[in-house]
């Protein structure tokens, strides 16, 4: 296997963790295992502070899955180069 | 020895074909017993009659976004395979085939989890206790709403990287 191919399966590999690592804490999250408690409650009877840290940790959901597809993206990009070289912009001029 | 796209295939139809008929007869069977469904979340603002009728809203609009999960993703297996067909799997390097597994291990752990919501053995998960915004300014508990759009967010994350797994898998074996 040639160097390029194994690097950018190693980016691939990243992504998918990445994507891997982001369902993982949502199915916790779903199951009641992590709670999620950025602002913690204040204990008033109108406390916003527990929909705040669920709406958050659902906007840093969509953050670690936007990375994630961002690498795979790049990854994809990266073989197919090495799959299809590009041209070289700067020839020489025929004379 | 089993061909792995072979049985990638078999996988990817049968899953489909589960998940959409699973959730075609949720959505059915909700559309037509709209009243007796019981209710994931409850209003509890404190006036009866308007409680009711918010919580059957919120509710129903829930069951309706469960069966589109279930009814989304048999649509994005079952109708891959022809794309699925075309690709070859290579030995050497990445082999896709991990891609599609975690794809299906996630749609059948997504899946069996909103059978069981849908069927009322597992009770959605609680974000916000306590009665949200319900003044008298305000005679609504807001707490349900978000509590069951959170939820659903959260769900259709999970739905999300299933449908990128299978996407990109595809993408992959379409390089040579």
């Amino acid at each position: 296997m040639s160097k390029k191919k194994r690097k950018s399966d190693y980016i691939l590999f990243t992504g998918a963790i990445l994507l891997a690592i982001t369902a993982i804490f949502a199915i916790l999250i779903l199951i009641g295992v992590i709670k999620p408690n950025i602002f913690p409650p204040s204990g008033s009877l109108l406390d916003p502070n527990p929909l705040s840290s669920g709406l958050l940790t659902f906007l840093m959901l969509v953050i670690l899955l936007y990375v994630g597809s961002k690498v795979l993206d790049f990854g994809l990009k990266y073989r197919k180069e090495e799959a299809e070289p590009k041209e070289d912009k700067y020839q020489e001029p025929i004379k | 020895m089993i061909d792995r796209k072979q049985f990638t295939l078999y996988l990817f139809k049968n899953i489909g074909i589960i998940n959409l008929i699973i959730g075609a007869s949720f959505f059915i069977f909700g559309i037509f017993n709209f009243g007796i469904l019981t209710p994931f979340y409850e209003a509890q603002s404190g006036d009866p009659e308007f409680d009711g009728t918010y919580t059957i809203i919120v509710n129903g609009g829930l069951w309706i976004g469960f069966c589109a999960i279930l009814m989304l993703s048999g649509h994005t297996f079952y109708f891959s395979i022809k794309n699925l067909e075309s690709i070859e799997v290579r030995k050497k390097g990445l082999d896709i085939t991990h891609f599609f597994l975690i794809a299906v291990i996630i749609n059948i752990g997504l899946m069996i989890y909103l059978l069981l919501l849908l069927m009322n053995i597992v009770k959605p998960l609680q974000f916000y206790p306590n009665v949200l915004f319900a003044g008298k300014e305000t005679p609504m508990d807001l707490s349900i709403i978000f509590n069951a759009l959170t939820f659903f967010l959260i769900l259709s994350i999970i739905f999300r990287i299933s449908e990128k797994f299978v996407k990109y898998g595809i993408q992959l074996g379409g390089i040579k």
